[in-house]
C-alpha cells in the first residue's frame, strides 16, 4: 500500500509540473471558454446595466440604463437608475432629460444637469426617484447615477 | 565539477521553459529589451541553480521574489501613468470597467458570483491589462499545484512585506502571540459577508495597503481621503513597519484575506513541508523564524507545518538536523532530492511564468528611465 501511495505519490507531483506550463499556456482560451459557459457578467453596479434607450440629440447622445436593484438574492428595494451623455462636440450648458423608468411612456422624472458646475437635481414627477447618487465626469461627456425605490411596474 | 554539471542538466527543462515563457514565445526585439529579457532570464534561472546546487531554497527564492515585488510596482505604476496619465482612475475608467483584477478580489467575488453570476468588481472579463478570467484561470491553476505556495512563489505583493523583514539582523518585537495568525481568517469573513451584502469588493474599497503602491481613487471627497489614510496607514505598519521589527510577513501572516482562503488549497496540492519527529531535537529554530507563524510546538509533535504554511522553505534550510523537508504527499521512503527537486520546479515554474513578465518589464521600464529620463 505504501508503495502504491508512493508511486502515485510522484504521478500527482510529476502532473504538477507538467500543468503549470500547460495551465498558462492554455489560460487564456480557458478564461475565455469558463467565461461563456459559466455567463460570467460584470456586475450592474459597475456598468450601470444594460441599455434601456438611446437618444441622439444634436451636440450629445443620451444614454438611460435600465434601473438597476441589485441584491445577493432576489431584487434590492433600493436601486439606481444610469443616465449618460456622450458628447458629441460639446455638452450644451444645461441638459434636461426626462426619464422614464417603467416603461409607461410617462416620466418618473425630469433630471436636470449643469455642465458647468457639474452638479445634476431632479424635478420628481413620482415618488421612484430618490437622490442623486453620484456624478461622473467623463472626458467626453458626463453620467449620473440617480437613485431609486422599488414601486411595482418596475 | 561533477555536482556543477548535474545541477545544469537538472535545470535544463526550466532554462527552456522558461526562455519560451518569460519572453512571451517571441524573441524580445530591441536593445532594452533584450537586455531586460537576458537580466531576467539569466537572473531567474541562475537562482534555480544554486538552489539546486547547494540545496538552499529561502536565500534565493526570496532574491527573486522580492526584487519582483519592486519591479512589479516600477512595473505597474508605470503602466498607470501610460494608460491614463495618474495613479488615480478616473470616471471613464470606472464606468468603462477597465480597472486591473487582482487576485485578492477573488476572495469577495466567489459568493457574489456564485449567486448572481456577476463579478462585482469593474475590470474586463477578457480583454486587456489582468483581464478577470485570466486572472481566475491562473488563481485556480496555483490552487491545484502550489496551493499556498502562491504566498511565496506566486503573488506580486508579498515580496514587499518580506523585503522589509529580511533588513535587519534580529528582530526588536521578538514574540508574537500566535494567535495573531488567525486574524486574517476574521479579516477573511468581514470581507466576504460584507462584499456579498453591499455587492462590492470591500477589501478593495477600504483596507487594501496596496492601494499605496497601485492604484488609488482621485482624492475628490472626504470618503476617498478617508480611504486613502486607512491604505497608507495598513501599508506603513503591516508592510514596512512590524515586518522592519519583527521579521515576520506581517501583512501576508496577520492580515491578507486572500492568504487565509489560499490556506485551504494547501490540501490539494501535492507539496507540503514535512517534520520527521525522529530526527528534531526540538531546538525550535523553525518556530522562530517561520515568516507567517505556521510552526507550533503542535507542529513539531504532529511531524507537518500548519495549514498556512506558505511553502517559502526557510525552516528546510534552518534546520540543524535536516528534519524539515519538502515532501510530496503519500510518498514515504528516501528518494534522495526527488521530493525537493520537483516541489522546487513547480514553485519556480510558477513563479517564472507568472512573475517574470513583470520583473522584465520593471528592469525594461528602469533602464528607461535611466536613458530618457521617463519610465514611460
Amino acid at each position: 500500500m505504501t508503495k502504491i501511495k508512493t508511486v502515485l505519490g510522484f504521478i500527482w507531483a510529476v502532473a504538477v509540473v507538467i500543468l503549470i506550463p500547460a495551465g498558462f499556456m492554455s489560460s487564456e482560451s480557458l478564461a475565455k471558454k469558463m467565461v461563456h459557459a459559466s455567463g460570467m457578467k460584470i456586475s450592474p453596479m459597475y456598468t450601470g446595466g444594460e441599455v434601456a434607450k438611446t437618444i441622439e440629440n444634436k451636440d450629445y447622445t443620451t444614454i438611460i440604463h435600465k434601473p438597476v436593484f441589485a441584491c445577493l438574492i432576489g431584487e434590492s428595494q433600493k436601486g439606481f437608475v444610469q443616465v449618460v451623455w456622450r458628447a458629441k462636440g460639446a455638452l450644451p450648458a444645461m441638459i434636461e432629460e426626462k426619464i422614464d423608468i417603467d416603461g409607461d411612456e410617462k416620466p418618473d422624472f425630469t433630471l436636470k444637469f449643469d455642465t458647468a458646475a457639474k452638479t445634476a437635481s431632479f424635478d420628481p414627477q413620482n415618488g421612484v426617484a430618490t437622490k442623486i447618487i453620484k456624478i461622473y465626469n467623463l472626458k467626453a461627456g458626463a453620467a449620473v447615477r440617480v437613485g431609486l425605490k422599488k414601486q411595482s411596474g418596475i | 565539477m561533477k555536482k556543477t554539471a548535474l545541477t545544469f542538466l537538472t535545470i535544463i527543462p526550466a532554462l527552456i521553459l522558461t526562455f519560451i515563457f518569460m519572453g512571451r514565445g517571441k524573441m524580445p526585439q530591441g536593445a532594452i529589451n533584450i537586455i531586460s529579457f537576458a537580466i531576467g532570464y539569466i537572473f531567474f534561472n541562475s537562482m534555480l541553480f544554486m538552489m539546486i546546487y547547494t540545496k538552499k531554497t529561502d536565500k534565493y527564492r526570496s532574491a527573486i521574489y522580492v526584487s519582483t515585488a519592486v519591479f512589479f510596482v516600477i512595473s505597474f505604476i508605470s503602466h498607470m501613468f501610460e494608460a491614463r496619465g495618474s495613479m488615480s482612475f478616473t470616471d471613464d475608467v470606472l464606468l468603462g470597467c477597465q480597472i486591473p483584477f487582482c487576485h485578492i478580489v477573488t476572495t469577495m467575488a466567489l459568493v457574489p458570483f456564485a449567486l448572481t453570476k456577476t463579478i462585482i468588481f469593474p475590470g474586463s472579463l477578457l480583454e486587456g491589462f489582468a483581464a478577470i478570467g485570466s486572472m481566475i484561470v491562473i488563481w485556480l491553476l496555483a490552487s491545484v499545484t502550489i496551493g499556498r505556495g502562491w504566498c511565496s512563489w506566486g503573488c506580486f505583493f508579498g515580496g514587499l512585506d518580506e523585503g522589509f523583514s529580511k533588513i535587519l539582523k534580529k528582530p526588536v518585537i521578538k514574540e508574537i502571540n500566535p494567535k495573531w495568525k488567525y486574524l486574517p481568517f476574521a479579516v477573511l469573513l468581514l470581507v466576504v459577508v460584507s462584499s456579498a451584502y453591499f455587492l462590492q469588493p470591500m477589501y478593495c474599497s477600504w483596507l487594501c495597503p496596496f492601494k499605496a503602491v497601485t492604484e488609488y481613487e482621485p482624492l475628490t471627497s472626504t470618503t476617498a481621503i478617508i480611504k486613502t489614510i486607512i491604505f497608507l496607514s495598513i501599508f506603513i505598519s503591516l508592510v514596512i513597519v512590524l515586518p522592519l521589527l519583527t521579521k515576520k510577513r506581517t501583512q501576508c501572516a496577520l492580515f491578507c484575506p486572500f492568504g487565509a482562503m489560499q490556506s485551504a488549497t494547501n490540501y490539494i496540492s501535492p507539496f507540503e513541508i514535512k517534520i520527521n519527529t525522529e530526527k528534531c531535537i526540538g531546538c525550535k529554530i523553525c518556530i522562530k523564524n517561520c515568516p507567517t507563524l505556521s510552526i507550533s510546538e503542535d507542529n513539531l509533535k504532529s511531524g507537518k507545518a500548519g495549514i498556512t504554511c506558505v511553502k517559502c522553505g526557510r525552516c528546510v534550510d534552518l534546520c540543524p538536523k535536516g528534519a524539515a523537508a519538502y515532501q510530496i504527499k503519500g510518498v514515504t521512503g528516501d528518494h534522495g532530492d526527488a521530493c525537493r527537486t520537483l516541489a522546487l520546479y513547480a514553485f519556480f515554474m510558477f513563479m517564472a511564468i507568472f512573475l517574470g513578465g513583470d520583473f522584465i518589464n520593471g528592469i525594461q521600464r528602469l533602464l528607461t528611465f535611466i536613458t530618457t529620463g521617463s519610465f514611460i
